[in-house]
């Protein structure tokens, strides 16, 4: 049953994926134009030159030339073509760049899921106390605040002016230290200021989400049945609330996990953490075509891939749900 | 000559949103929660000076030390290691410091020999030249660079063999080079024509290993994994690793044909953006940085930062529509309006408030860096609204009732065109707006999203009134790129639409001739009808702003250096106090 109706998923998911590529090549070429970087604006070149090289490039070709030869080149041979800025492999690029975002954003949701069950359902506990609010507050400020200001501001703090004034200090940016850097310790030196900063927007929102369903399920029928029955409170909430409530959780995660691929592309740029997320940003900003496109087309298939599992898991955890 | 690849400050942008968002009301609702925030945007800045206040000035040695790492940071990667396939300054930072050519570029902007005994015989057509290789340069591996390596270097530039590598350097290189030769270590490089830059240009040519690459075809080249991780160098360094989206590192090459050089290695490090670039010279995460005009005196109050700021082979301009086929091309088209226009401008101001004060006001074509800028170039066009007005008025632009000159019932109206990301330019614009309105022109700002429709519109498009835009240039004085009637066609850099047999004919005199006393002249003389025609006016002069850590000495750098294509005294002399 399952695998059929994964099968029947992935082919809808299909036209989803060709749709995304055809908008963003669309929205590339009109923003972007058929500028090639270092080629055009270029004085040293004459016109007929640069007539030239792009016919080299091919990108003299019309739009639906080209857009036919890159689906053709990435749904039949698997081959998302090469950087315009530096002339490898665009699938090589996010392979080696791959491993720095499951880093970040792996950390980040661990911290954030950590985080999020139990603030949620504290507040779900202590519904209306000071506690509550207290949490509710943090929450919208992590939903509220930017990414990338916070970042900054957490950069300036533990970084810049803890330094300044002879604390330990974290370092602004990077996977690892450029010299002699990579062993345990000095990763989660490094780790610290992205993932927190990155997890902080997970937990904003799922730690209400927590709380709004674990508030639905205190007030089923079954737990009221689970106390008569004489069961402690904590009891209760641990082994009948806390499965349930959590149900909803497994879809917003299933939802990031394209996340997971692209890598917070705000909190990577900020941090200058070597992932998809800065690879794609970087690209866009040097107008780099097809670098942009194979990114964005690897997360189209990301969310896919998201998408269908977490209906799976869904499955798992709620016996309810059956897939007919 | 390179593409104007001056990276684009986003941080203004980034400032004001702060100012706004401090501001708004929903930050002391949330009171509780936003405590730490208000601490942040408040709190820091008064901390950190308390802080600043208690460093000292660092002490320093001046005798090298051998040894240590210089971390330089930028927020462009380079692109390619092969020297041939990459022409921006950032792959040429990095290639320059593992190949070298026969020839380098001082720090006076003049040839010195360098793989080559001495420099060059010249043939008295200045069409040979004629150069001695030194038979004591090794590649990193320790086996010789042989006349082999050289014309094979200089094929991958001209040789049909290698039609098809792409890259920037192959238009020129098969336009301006006919032959190159070795005969024992004699090596003969033959220009196709007259070319005045020509030594300047293929002089410095850097050299790679025939072993290596001789094997490969041109496509292969274009991809090749030498492009990404040559396994030997010549020059100072050899190549270690890199990360890409991370950092490239090179090690000393200590077979290095003047000697070894003091650092360890050397690393290329990938920093997000200028902002970055600073915070992170601040906590010495970096060594070398280039910044923005905007944080200039922020860095000049750090403790631990030298900063340094010099001319560069580069302005900002402005060009005016000359087409009469368009509207904007009959208005502009009067040279009178022209000189108005430039005389309505007060250009120190403008210096002052978009530059802040990091870059010289223009007066010629060319910078006083350049050998052949002519200091008494006229006419020279100070702030004078008075002559400004007398100049429309001759032009028949009548002051009109709303504040606006007409002429036959049409209103003074300009197209100004900039891409709104370069927050520099799009200031500049706004000045002009407000200045040349005390004129009575009426001057709309078009804001276009990217320098890619900017490009677009000067070379391919061209709808335009007047557009701003940048150049990087390289040390020759040659601009025809940009001024020659050639490059009006479409695709080209003229898209003002300037043609001048006059100019034209100077252009091409001037990079004919060998003798540089007389190009000199011409280029005087091509300044001057420049300097009187307008048909752009060439703003500032921008300077190259760098931030390098205390703890670095003998880090000379300078706009022949990192511009000019001539890194070899780059990083010689330069060394590293231990990190404390």
């Amino acid at each position: 049953m399952l695998w059929k109706f994964a099968l029947r998923r992935v082919l809808a998911a299909l036209p989803v994926v060709i749709g995304v590529t055809t908008v963003t090549f669309l929205l590339m070429k009109v923003t972007a134009g058929n500028y090639v970087p270092g080629l055009d604006l270029n004085p040293d070149l004459r016109p007929e030159d640069v007539a030239k090289l792009r016919h080299e490039l091919g990108v003299d070709q019309p739009l639906y030339i080209q857009y036919a030869q890159w689906m053709v080149g990435v749904f039949l041979r698997g081959d998302f073509g090469r950087s315009l800025r530096d002339g490898t492999p665009v699938l090589e690029h996010i392979w080696t760049r791959l491993p720095a975002s499951l880093e970040l954003t792996v950390t980040a949701i661990l911290i954030g899921v950590a985080l999020a069950i139990p603030i949620g359902v504290a507040s779900a506990l202590r519904r209306g106390s000071r506690l509550d609010n207290l949490l509710t507050g943090v929450s919208v400020a992590g939903f509220a605040v930017p990414q990338f200001w916070l970042g900054l501001m957490m950069i300036l703090l533990f970084a810049v002016s803890f330094k300044g004034w002879g604390l330990p200090w974290l370092p602004s940016g990077g996977q690892q230290s450029t010299i002699g850097g990579g062993d345990p310790l000095d990763l989660v030196v490094h780790l610290i200021l992205p993932a927190t900063v990155l997890s902080f927007v997970y937990l904003s929102v799922w730690s209400r989400f927590v709380r709004s369903s674990t508030l639905e399920v205190l007030s089923q029928d079954y737990m009221r049945t689970a106390r008569a029955k004489g069961m402690t409170d904590r009891r209760a909430v641990y082994v009948h609330a806390l499965r349930n409530s959590i149900v909803p959780l497994v879809t917003l995660i299933g939802l990031e996990l394209p996340g997971v691929l692209a890598g917070g592309l705000v909190v990577e740029t900020v941090f200058s953490w070597p992932g998809v997320g800065l690879l794609t940003y970087e690209s866009a900003k040097s107008y780099d075509f097809t670098m942009v496109l194979g990114t964005t087309t690897f997360v189209a298939m990301a969310v896919v891939v998201g998408n269908l599992l977490a209906d799976v898991l869904y499955a798992v955890l709620d016996p309810r749900i059956r897939y007919s | 000559m390179g593409t104007n690849a001056r990276p684009d400050p986003g941080f203004e942008t980034f400032e004001r949103f702060l100012e706004e968002w401090s501001r708004r009301d929903f930050l002391k609702t949330v009171s509780k929660s936003a405590a730490f925030l208000a601490f942040a945007t408040g709190g820091i800045a008064a901390l950190e000076a308390c802080a600043n206040a208690g460093q000292g000035a660092q002490t320093q040695s001046a005798t090298p030390q051998k040894g240590g790492t210089l971390i330089e940071g930028w927020s462009t990667e380079p692109q390619y290691l092969l020297p041939v396939r990459s022409s921006d300054v950032y792959s040429n930072v990095a290639n320059r410091l593992l190949f070298e050519g026969l020839l380098y570029l001082d720090n006076k902007g003049n040839l010195q020999p360098n793989f080559a005994e001495k420099s060059p015989d010249v043939s008295s057509d200045g069409l040979t030249y004629t150069f001695k290789l030194r038979d004591d340069i090794k590649w990193s591996d320790g086996s010789p660079v042989t006349p082999d390596d050289v014309v094979f270097s200089y094929q991958l530039y001209y040789d049909k063999k290698y039609d098809g590598l792409l890259g920037n350097a192959r238009p020129n290189g098969t336009r301006y080079i006919k032959n190159v030769s070795a005969n024992g270590n004699t090596i003969v490089l033959q220009a196709a024509s007259r070319y005045a830059p020509f030594l300047l240009n293929y002089g410095p040519v850097p050299i790679v290993p025939k072993k290596v690459l001789g094997a490969k075809t041109a496509a292969e080249l274009n991809t090749d994994q030498f492009n990404s991780g040559p396994p030997i160098s010549n020059g100072k360094f050899k190549f270690q690793s890199w990360a890409k989206g991370d950092k490239l590192v090179l090690a000393r090459n200590d077979g290095y044909f003047r000697g070894p050089v003091h650092l360890d290695s050397w690393v290329y490090k990938k920093v997000p953006d200028s902002v970055a670039v600073l915070q992170q010279l601040k906590t010495g995460e970096i060594d070398v940085g280039r910044l923005d005009p905007s944080t200039f005196s922020e860095a000049k109050a750090e403790s631990s930062l030298n900063v340094l700021s010099f001319q560069t082979f580069g302005f900002d301009e402005f060009v005016f529509q000359l087409d009469p086929a368009k509207p904007q091309g009959q208005i502009l088209g009067d040279v009178a309006v022209r000189q108005a226009l430039i005389y309505g401008l007060d250009r120190q101001a403008m210096v002052n408030a978009s530059y802040f004060g990091q870059a010289a006001v223009a007066n010629s074509l060319l910078p006083p860096i350049s050998w052949a800028y002519n200091k008494n170039v006229s006419p020279k066009y100070g702030y004078d609204t008075k002559k400004a007005g007398d100049l429309l008025d001759g032009a028949g632009w009548k002051m009109g009732a709303s504040g606006v000159r007409e002429k036959n019932g049409q209103k003074l109206t300009l197209d100004m065109v900039t891409n709104a990301d370069n927050t520099v330019r799009m200031k500049n614009l706004q000045i002009m707006q407000d200045q040349w309105k005390k004129i009575g022109v009426d001057a709309q700002i078009r804001s276009l999203a990217n320098l890619v429709q900017l490009s677009n519109l000067l070379t391919v498009d061209r709808t335009f009134g007047v557009l701003f835009i940048g150049y990087s240039l390289g040390v020759d004085p040659d601009q025809s790129g940009i001024w020659h009637s050639r490059a009006a066609a479409s695709g080209g850099n003229n898209g003002g639409d300037f043609k001048d047999a006059e100019a034209d004919k100077l252009f091409d005199d001037a990079v004919a001739e060998i003798d540089q006393t007389k190009r000199k002249a011409m280029y005087a003389q091509l300044q001057d009808l420049f300097a009187s025609k307008v048909p752009a006016c060439i703003l500032a002069y921008p300077n190259g702003i760098y931030g390098v850590n205390k703890r670095v000495h003998g880090y000379d750098l300078n706009a022949f250096w990192i511009y000019g294509g001539g890194f070899s005294p780059y990083m010689m002399n330069t060394w590293v106090e231990p990190k404390k």
